[in-house]
């Protein structure tokens, strides 16, 4: 069984924050975090912005923009999937209420925790779950709100964070032929688990972030991940039309394509005015590629990321 | 190429922007030097010395002395 992503779309935060403002409140010189990290501006949700709204948000935007695509799985058995660490709430999953406002019957939901790589993991999950039988299609949201959850007053965590949700829809792919269609990788390395945390319960309760271990971990593994992706679907680096990785850090990225010799017009990238939308982030940069017309029928695009714990993965599909 | 460990310490000092940079110092005891300017001096280390720094060794030229070391076991 082939499996096909045949529509996007996101929503971000309400309040556009500067870098300037960012580096006034925790005491870092002008320029800092533009220089270091390539973030202008970022997407920060609103008081009364939840983790909820912003997902249901991504989602109707997907069904507003991609009409055709949604109406040809009516019927059909559908798992709601949603990638999420931040939100309001601990139980129900966010998946469930997605799934209430969707209005599906014949479907069930869960939500996955990955951290920043969890949309990339989901996109997995349902790709199984359709291979497996036990669905037809899967709308897949990465949503967070992590920006309730950082310390704004000190130069770590703060430098890279914004809020925003992107959604995706997996459908089985009929098409004939035997050709490449999608392949994933993931992989985990808890030796240093406790790198990246947020371990809610006290009244200081923020997101912590060790940047050295971070550092290390990805550049050892994630070139390997995105190989043995690569490898698994038997292409090469010269076979993928676009990157989309995690956007973390712009200058991370160019990294990674250096090394890995990626040319760095193939790399997308939008964290210059979104920042780190951590599990949305790839969904919402693959939402912004794709409607900005550069995405074409029949382009391969790999996308990867790393989250807390720490999971690596790399999803390689034909659009 | 001959390499003397000063050209290490000049390549450090000039990205860290920070002249108390000398044969001893390294990340973990050099406030200025985190992970975000290591991305910066991985990059020019490479281009500068005509190195790749492979996958595995990459998290451990953390140090002016590592750096040296690994570039001379290049030659």
């Amino acid at each position: 069984m082939k499996v096909k992503l045949v529509a996007t779309g996101s929503m971000l935060g309400s309040v556009t924050a500067t870098s300037n403002e960012i580096e006034l409140g925790c005491g870092l010189e002008s320029g800092t975090i533009e220089k270091l990290i390539g973030i202008r501006n970022r997407c920060l949700a609103s008081s009364d912005q939840t983790a909820l709204d912003l997902a249901f948000g991504a989602l109707k935007n997907l069904i507003e923009t991609n009409g055709d695509a949604v109406s040809l799985i009516k019927e059909k058995r559908v798992l709601v999937i949603c990638a999420n660490s931040t939100s309001e709430y601990s139980f129900p999953a966010l998946a469930s209420f997605l799934q209430k406002e969707l209005g599906i019957v014949n479907g069930f939901s869960f939500d996955v925790n990955a951290a920043c790589n969890g949309f990339q993991v989901a996109l997995t999950t349902a790709a199984s779950y359709i291979h497996s039988g036990l669905c037809e299609c899967a709308y897949i949201v990465g949503v967070s709100v992590i920006s309730k959850w950082i310390d704004w007053q000190k130069p770590d965590a703060s430098l890279y964070f914004a809020d925003g949700a992107g959604a995706a829809l997996l459908t089985q792919d009929s098409s004939s032929g035997n050709g490449f269609s999608f392949a994933s990788k993931i992989m985990t390395q808890p030796r240093e688990v406790g790198s990246v945390t947020l371990k809610r319960g006290t009244i200081d309760a923020f997101v912590n972030i060790n940047g050295m271990e971070v550092w290390k971990q990805v550049v050892t593994h994630f070139p390997k991940v995105i190989r043995s992706c690569l490898e698994e679907a038997g292409l090469n680096i010269e076979d993928v039309d676009h990157f989309v990785f995690h956007q973390a850090n712009k200058n991370l990225i160019m990294f990674l394509c250096q090394r890995l010799g990626i040319p760095a017009e193939k790399a997308f990238i939008n964290i210059e005015n979104i920042g780190n939308t951590s599990e949305a982030s790839m969904i919402i940069a693959l939402d912004e590629l794709n409607k900005s017309s550069r995405l074409k029928h029949g382009h391969k695009v790999l996308i990867g990321g790393v989250g807390a714990g720490f999971t690596f993965g790399a999803t390689v599909f034909q659009w | 190429m001959s390499i003397d460990v000063s050209d290490v310490v000049e390549l450090v000092r000039v990205i860290l922007k920070h002249d108390d940079v000398d044969e001893t110092s390294a990340m973990d005891s050099t406030k200025e030097w985190d992970s975000l300017r290591q991305l910066f001096i991985i990059m020019a280390i490479e281009e500068s010395f005509g190195v790749k720094i492979d996958d595995d060794s990459i998290e451990k030229v953390t140090s002016i002395n590592s750096i040296f070391h690994y570039l001379k076991n290049c030659q």
